[in-house]
């Protein structure tokens, strides 16, 4: 039963990469940020800091243990 | 005459209009789909036309294989039909005909549909737009909001990773003499239908600059929308993703499923065509072979998988193969060339 479960979440990730085109002015990465709170929050500060100061990059841990480093 | 009139006038809409109509409608598409209604009716009933002529073609020479249809053949019946309309006779019209006749016009629009989707998908995945300014759409927006104008020459050297979101710095006349300076990340454009300029930008975690405390402020509230006619200038500010090893893993799973996938399932819907049997067996090759090559894909994208939740272990990557192989062995039963 497990099993079918992965493949069915692995076939709907495909289908899902290939269906769903990214055509929005907010990507599909910023668009997942955005919809946590938390992730929102770093992502902002984030921005915030490479506008405002003279740092060249951010990086920022998400909630999902994915660590992604941001430029301006 | 005027009857005449009438029916060149319906088989022009039906048969090279219509199906250009349709192509038009899947080429504009996403942030580009009220172009499909802009323009001189003049420009966009040629355009029609042409595009109209071209899955025509494209569609007779299908249907006509598929068939064993010839031209010569189809011109008698036609020949027929008109000899008795022109001595006001009923022509003879049989339900095999009208079968047929729907089947080419659902043809028509199935085809008009794949090769709009497809030409839109190839300019975009390729960016033919960005290279090429005459393939360009006329929504030049979205290509500055969504940053893709590092792809272009001239604006090569601010690429310095993946996009990912834009933030806009707007100045804004509010009617006093000091004009308000606001900024956010942006959500959402729209566009005019009628003229394709820009309406109305949306940004969420908007903030306006304060002139007593010389800082911006937060602007209470979850989306700030502003209508174009109201700015007076916008600084856009895109922030990027530096591509590591996990994000190039991610890009090179989608375009390994995207190219896959299309050129698969493409063949998949052509080759039935060129194999002797029933109808009913080849749609029903077409669905276990789409199947099949949906499993196959899945197998050979699996390495690129940057998911680990989802990536397949061994004993789901045995179980995929196994359905995959009963699937085919369906679909070349169905096809009729099992050996």
């Amino acid at each position: 039963m497990e099993v079918i479960k992965i493949i069915t979440r692995a076939m709907g990730s495909i289908l899902g990469s290939y269906f769903i085109s990214d055509m929005d002015v907010m990507s599909e990465e910023a668009k997942k940020i955005f919809a946590n709170e938390e992730d929102r929050k770093k992502y902002i500060e984030a921005v915030e800091k490479l506008k405002s100061t003279d740092s060249k990059q951010e990086t920022i841990t998400l909630s999902t243990r994915e660590k992604i480093t941001l430029v301006s | 005459m005027e009857g005449q009139f009438t029916i060149s006038s319906i088989i022009i809409i039906v048969w090279l209009i219509f199906p250009g109509v349709v192509f038009k409608r899947f080429y504009f598409q996403g942030q580009f789909a009220k172009q499909f209604g802009l323009g001189l009716f003049a420009d966009r009933l040629i355009t029609s036309i042409f595009w109209g002529i071209i899955v025509q073609i494209i569609t007779f020479l299908f249907y006509s294989r598929s068939f064993g249809f010839t031209f010569t053949g189809i011109k008698n019946k036609i020949d027929r039909v008109y000899e008795s309309i022109a001595s006001n006779k009923m022509p003879n019209i049989t339900y095999e005909h009208l079968t047929y006749l729907l089947g080419y016009l659902a043809c028509l629009i199935l085809i008009a549909f794949i090769l709009g989707s497809i030409f839109h998908h190839v300019i975009r995945f390729f960016k033919i737009d960005l290279k090429v300014p005459v393939f360009r759409f006329a929504n030049h927006w979205n290509y500055y909001f969504r940053g893709e104008i590092i792809s272009m020459r001239e604006f090569k050297s601010l690429n310095k990773g993946k996009w990912l979101s834009t933030m806009v710095d707007v100045l804004i006349e509010d009617g006093s003499e000091k004009n308000k300076m606001v900024s956010g990340f942006l959500t959402q454009h729209t566009i005019s239908q009628k003229t394709g300029d820009l309406e109305t930008i949306y940004l969420t975690g908007a903030k306006r600059y304060s002139q007593t405390t010389r800082q911006f402020k937060e602007i209470p509230g979850d989306c700030l929308v502003i209508p174009f006619e109201k700015i007076v200038d916008l600084n856009l500010r895109y922030t990027f993703q530096i591509i590591d090893n996990n994000l190039r893993k991610r890009i090179l799973f989608k375009k390994t499923v995207l190219i896959l996938l299309t050129f698969g399932l493409l063949t998949i819907l052509i080759l039935p065509w060129y194999l002797k049997g029933a109808i009913f067996y080849k749609l029903l090759g077409i669905v276990f072979g789409g199947i099949t090559w949906l499993l196959f894909v899945m197998i050979v994208s699996n390495p690129f998988q940057p998911n680990p939740q989802i990536k397949l272990e061994s004993k789901a990557l045995w179980s995929v193969f196994i359905a995959l192989i009963m699937f085919l062995i369906f679909t070349l039963f169905f096809w009729g060339i099992t050996p």
